[in-house]
């Protein structure tokens, strides 16, 4: 069987397979960027305790691994708390927490980057806090922001792989499946190569399309 | 109108303003002058609370803005400020830049705010870049600009931080024509800079800076042909050279 008819004959598993995969992902997106976000307000926040957990955070997810969060949440749930969560929930939330704490790095980062003689300029001219952060800040840093955050989507579709290691049936899942079951080894992780990479060709062109847009308002 | 009493500003271990007492009446037109890291920058940035005062007090008619909280915002309203290197907001035309203020503070409707800022680019005589980006001008047309954007806002007082510092020298006469123009309309100028000369012509009264500490002050013709101070006449002599 060639990967063509390897494909149509396994299909239903695929479409399983992608259904999973592209629901964490999505998911994770939304619930990684809005976590992201108060994570970097809390970072940004002159209060140091609000700061030191924001921190904390940041850093002890991009210093473990993602199979081992991924673990944790799915094996720590009951262990700590008695609760069996199922597969699914579990890959969403290690994932989103995952991306939120990358997420956080990336809009700090890009609202550090912007001069502070905006703020200082904003604020002489009688701003609030709030106004100056919205009307002059933001829409700055978004230009700096949104190349970042289009890696990390990239990045968090291509994670989600992980959820096969505690048996989520996603598309990394489906492909061992199918390996074991049509006894081809290699094949099948062609197919979900191509799948990947379509997924995250798509959205890297379509973030393209985005900042393209926004340059041009410049 | 702004008063300012027994002001002290440390950065770290630095003392970097030393017991400042100033008082600065209505449509005054103050100079600062003196070597750099005297404290000038920073005096005048206090009294945009853009630097908070370690110690000391600073009134602006009468309210004392360290206990403002975010009634400061209020306050700086009624204060413009010009920076060194102009600030203008980068993603917004020459037009939104100087309407902004006025709008999102309430202070003006859309359609008063572009006529206002209309007219103050043709003082500038700046109208014709009015739906450019802030990107395509000189440094000259950026400082007019921004000296603007802080008048659109009405305010009762102009801070001046070294804004021709950044300029080719070519486009620093400009940028004070404009200011010497604002002076005559009679508003209340504090102005740190280098250009003696116009501190010369157009102060009402200077003040020499060093160190941290008001060294000397007098009105601009006795204080530069006449100082009293020793520090300040090392500083005159080593400017005025050439």
């Amino acid at each position: 069987m060639n990967v063509v008819e390897l494909f149509v004959e396994y299909k239903d598993y695929y479409l399983i397979g992608i259904k999973t995969t592209l629901s964490i992902s999505f998911l994770a997106l939304i619930i990684g960027t809005t976590l992201g976000a108060l994570f970097s307000i809390l970072k940004l926040s002159k209060f140091k305790l609000l700061k030191l957990i924001s921190t904390v955070y940041i850093e002890i997810v991009r210093g473990t691994p993602m199979m081992v969060q991924i673990a944790l949440v799915y094996f720590g749930s009951y262990v700590a708390m008695g609760i069996n969560i199922d597969g699914f929930l579990a890959a969403l939330i290690a994932v989103s927490l995952n991306s939120a704490a990358y997420v956080a790095e990336i809009i700090r980062s890009g609202i550090q980057s912007i001069d502070k003689g905006q703020t200082e300029a904003s604020k002489s001219l009688g701003l609030s806090d709030r106004q100056t952060m919205r009307y002059i800040i933001l829409p700055q840093a978004v230009k700096n922001i949104l190349p970042a955050l289009g890696n990390e989507f990239v990045t968090l579709i291509k994670e989600t792989a992980v959820a096969s290691t505690i048996g989520v049936a996603d598309l990394m899942y489906t492909s061992q499946i199918v390996q074991s079951s049509s006894f081809q080894p290699f094949n099948p992780l062609i197919i979900v190569a191509v799948i990947y990479f379509i997924f995250t060709f798509t959205l890297s062109q379509l973030i393209g399309v985005f900042e393209r847009r926004l340059a041009h308002n410049d | 109108m702004i008063k300012i009493e027994n002001l002290n500003k440390y950065f770290g271990d630095k003392h970097v303003l030393k017991d400042i007492n100033l008082e600065i009446e209505d449509g005054e037109v103050v100079s600062l002058i003196g070597p750099s890291g005297s404290g000038k920058s920073t005096l005048i940035r206090c009294i945009d609370y853009l630097e908070e005062p370690t110690s000391g007090d600073i009134y602006i008619n009468g309210k004392n803005i360290a206990k403002l909280g975010n009634g400061i915002d209020e306050i700086r309203q009624h204060i413009g400020m010009v920076f060194q290197h102009f600030h203008l907001f980068p993603h917004k035309t020459v037009l939104e830049n100087i309407t902004l203020a006025p709008i999102l503070t309430g202070r003006l409707a859309k359609k008063k705010a572009k006529e206002k800022a209309i007219e103050l680019l043709k003082t500038m005589d700046l109208l014709d870049k009015k739906d450019v980006y802030p990107d395509s001008l000189s440094g000259g047309q950026k400082q007019r600009i921004a000296i603007a954007r802080s008048l659109a806002m009405d305010p009762e007082v102009m801070l001046f931080d070294e804004v021709t510092s950044a300029l080719d020298p070519e486009m620093v006469g400009e940028v004070l024509n404009v200011m010497k123009g604002l002076a005559k309309t009679g508003m209340t100028m504090v102005v740190v800079t280098h250009e003696m000369a116009f501190a010369k012509q157009v102060a009402d009264r200077v003040i020499f800076m060093a160190d941290g500490k008001i060294v000397e002050e007098n009105n601009a013709v006795d204080l530069f042909e006449n100082p009293q101070n020793s520090r300040t006449k090392e500083f005159l002599s080593k400017v005025l050279e050439y």
